[in-house]
């Protein structure tokens, strides 16, 4: 491995473990204020860090002053690009003024900043360490190490074969190593378009001239693809089952023997629920079949029952509501990780945490077009009904990449957030109804699910052109809807967003009812 | 091969160090509090704990166990079929059915057996 694959696979490397890690953190708080607001509570406010006014006056201040001053100059070192000058000297003014504003705003008395309940896993992170470190004297010490362990590092490293976004091509300079190289200013982004346009065909990969370097936006491109996830998906059933083994107590144990057994039989059903997307895209490379989507449609369009039974067993694998028997509290009161503690017990919590944010790449990557966007290819956008093209834009190479990767991350979120939501819609299902659900319904599903995909393949393929092109015009209008779909979706957010909340009070009592025809009963503050 | 694998080694490695500082992060900083008797029970609700910890379980557990290792088994010959199978045609669909027909025929016998079976 040279040192510039060196250098990209470290900063690969350091931004998917930054998100991960970072976003466990945040999914607990969007789980409790996703939580609250179900329920009509106040949800997560209590952690409060204390702040003399003066002190954020003069970060404020500081800050918005420093940076702005940096901003221009940099805007003075590109003079010799005028609109980059522009750009720099308006965010320059922008930042400062806004630390000015954010400086002469803050009050100068102690603030208590809340950052609307984001500093409770900070608290948490504080509380697991300072724990009492728990090890039951009776039970197996090397198995009740290991648990932990072997559960939240499979979690750690499966999304190393997600594509997070489309390849990107390094323009290398030629001669000198890569510090001489970056020191003289001869490494850069291939985005002149010309250039790039002919290294870089729309699909397939790059072709390789001598100065090109691609660089795939994946941790490791195996050939294994899926198999390597499924590989280290497996190996966390294995913590569960040693952490419930080894801690010398019933309910433990019998709640290790409810995950292994619950998570090997959805585990059947969730290789099998893919197999049809593997036979369309014939490959199990993750950029192949997010390279498929984008050149047909979406993955949910071609398999929409293969995405239902795999949102079931995705979520059934993270043991999570509704499938929470294992660490069912009102039964088992923890299930495997009762005799946990401190920080070791939070390594389950952030390995399930984890698991829901692989499961929903997973999702978005072979269902939901990956770093894909409807319409927009290599080479810019191209709004094309099968062979007739409506309208074709350019865009640079640089612009196109960074689009993909904010896509790939945005659609993450989103169905983290889907999936996140489930835990409050469904209440838990008996055990016996989870292995019925998974041997005699998704099982059987997934099979069907497989020879149906084989059939309608065969008759695709030896199509006619006539039913070859109809297809090709289903498949743009499956991507017109989702780009249809999007830009209502996103009008009726801000619509939301900018709509006034209406005050809404349901009589449910008849003594409400009385009370308010005689024109309302006394609240209290405590009432709130 | 190994500049394939190598970012793959390299995030073993970086995943590493952070698992291993998480789980000794506790034990290191955390409260030393000297053990009693009490505290060192096995945790079930207050109630005293009677009998062996390790319970004759059902042997449900053990079916279930079986019958992953055969389907999961049957699970990776499908996969390579998969790859194939727009070069395969109708030859790869007609032998793939006659597989899948025996693994089904299986799946009805568990089933018929009562090997699914966890309502009583």
């Amino acid at each position: 491995m040279d040192s510039v694959s060196f250098v990209f696979a470290l900063l690969k490397i350091a931004l998917i473990l930054g998100f991960l890690v970072t976003l466990t953190a945040v999914l607990t708080w969007v789980e409790r204020r996703q939580c609250a607001l179900i329920q009509d509570r106040v949800g997560p406010n209590r952690a409060v860090v204390y702040v003399p006014g003066l002190a954020l006056k003069l970060l404020a201040g500081g800050g918005g002053l420093g940076l702005g001053a940096a901003l221009a100059a940099a805007g003075m070192a590109l003079r010799e690009h005028p609109k980059a000058m522009v750009v720099c000297f308006a965010a320059a003014a922008v930042v400062a003024l806004a630390g000015v504003v954010g400086a002469v705003r803050v009050p100068s008395g102690t603030v208590g900043i809340r950052l609307a309940g984001m500093l409770h896993p900070v608290a948490d992170g504080i509380k697991f360490i300072t724990k009492e470190d728990f090890v039951p004297p009776n039970g197996d010490r090397l198995l009740h190490a290991l648990g932990p362990i072997i559960a939240l590092f499979p979690a750690l490293v499966t999304l190393a074969v997600v594509p997070f976004g489309d390849t990107l091509a390094v323009q290398l300079g030629a001669g000198g190593n890569l510090w001489s190289r970056l020191a003289h200013g001869r490494i850069g982004w291939a985005d002149s378009l010309r250039h790039y346009h002919a290294a870089v065909p729309r699909f397939g990969m790059p072709t390789l001239s001598p100065d090109l370097l691609p660089v795939p936006l994946q941790i490791v491109d195996l050939d294994v693809g899926i198999l390597y996830i499924f590989a280290l998906a497996g190996t966390g059933i294995i913590g569960a089952a040693v952490a419930g083994w080894s801690s010398d107590n019933k309910y433990a144990l019998l709640g290790g023997l409810r995950a292994a057994s619950q998570m090997v039989s959805y585990e059947v059903a969730m290789g099998l629920s893919l197999v049809g997307a593997f036979m369309i895209s014939s490959s199990l490379r993750l950029d192949d079949i997010v390279r498929w989507q984008s050149e047909h449609t979406w993955g949910i369009f071609v398999q929409p029952f293969a995405f239902v039974l795999f949102l079931a067993t995705a979520v059934a694998e993270q043991k999570r509501t509704p499938f929470d028997a294992p660490e069912g509290e009102s039964e088992i009161v923890a299930g495997y990780f009762l005799e946990y503690s401190g920080m070791k017990f939070s390594m389950f919590m952030m390995g399930e945490y984890m698991e829901l944010i692989v499961s929903s790449a997973l999702l978005v990557t072979i269902f939901l077009g990956g770093y894909a966007i409807p319409f927009v290819h290599r080479d810019g956008i191209t709004l094309a009904f099968g062979d007739r093209v409506l309208w074709q834009a350019a865009l640079p190479h640089v612009a196109l990449v960074a689009l993909s990767v904010l896509v790939f991350f945005g659609k993450l979120l989103a169905v983290c957030f889907l999936q996140l939501f489930i835990r409050w819609t469904v209440p838990r299902f008996r055990y016996d109804q989870v292995m019925r659900l998974g041997w005699r319904r998704l099982l059987p599903a997934a099979l069907v699910n497989m020879m149906l995909t084989g059939a309608a393949l065969i008759a695709v393929d030896h199509a006619s052109a006539g039913i070859d092109q109809a297809l090709r015009i289903a498949a743009d209008v499956c991507n017109a809807v989702v780009v249809l779909g999007f830009a209502y979706g996103g009008v009726a957010f801000v619509r939301f967003l900018a709509s006034r909340p209406k005050p809404q009070q349901e009589l449910l009592s008849t003594s409400a009812q009385r009370a308010h025809a005689q024109g309302g009963a006394h609240t209290s503050p405590m009432q709130a | 091969m190994l500049a394939t694998y190598a970012p793959l080694f390299l995030l073993f490695a970086v995943a590493a160090v952070l698992v291993l500082g998480l789980f000794f992060a506790t034990p290191l900083l955390g409260a030393k509090v000297p053990p009693n008797a009490e505290k060192m029970l096995p945790f079930e609700c207050g109630a005293e704990t009677t009998g062996s910890r390790h319970v004759k379980l059902s042997v449900k557990f053990y079916m279930t166990a079986i019958l992953f290792v055969v389907f999961d088994v049957e699970a990776i010959f499908i996969y390579p079929w998969a790859i194939q199978f727009r070069t395969l045609g109708w030859v790869g669909l007609a032998t793939m059915t006659g597989f899948l027909a025996t693994l089904a025929l299986a799946l009805v016998y568990c089933w018929k057996k009562g090997a699914l079976e966890w309502e009583h």
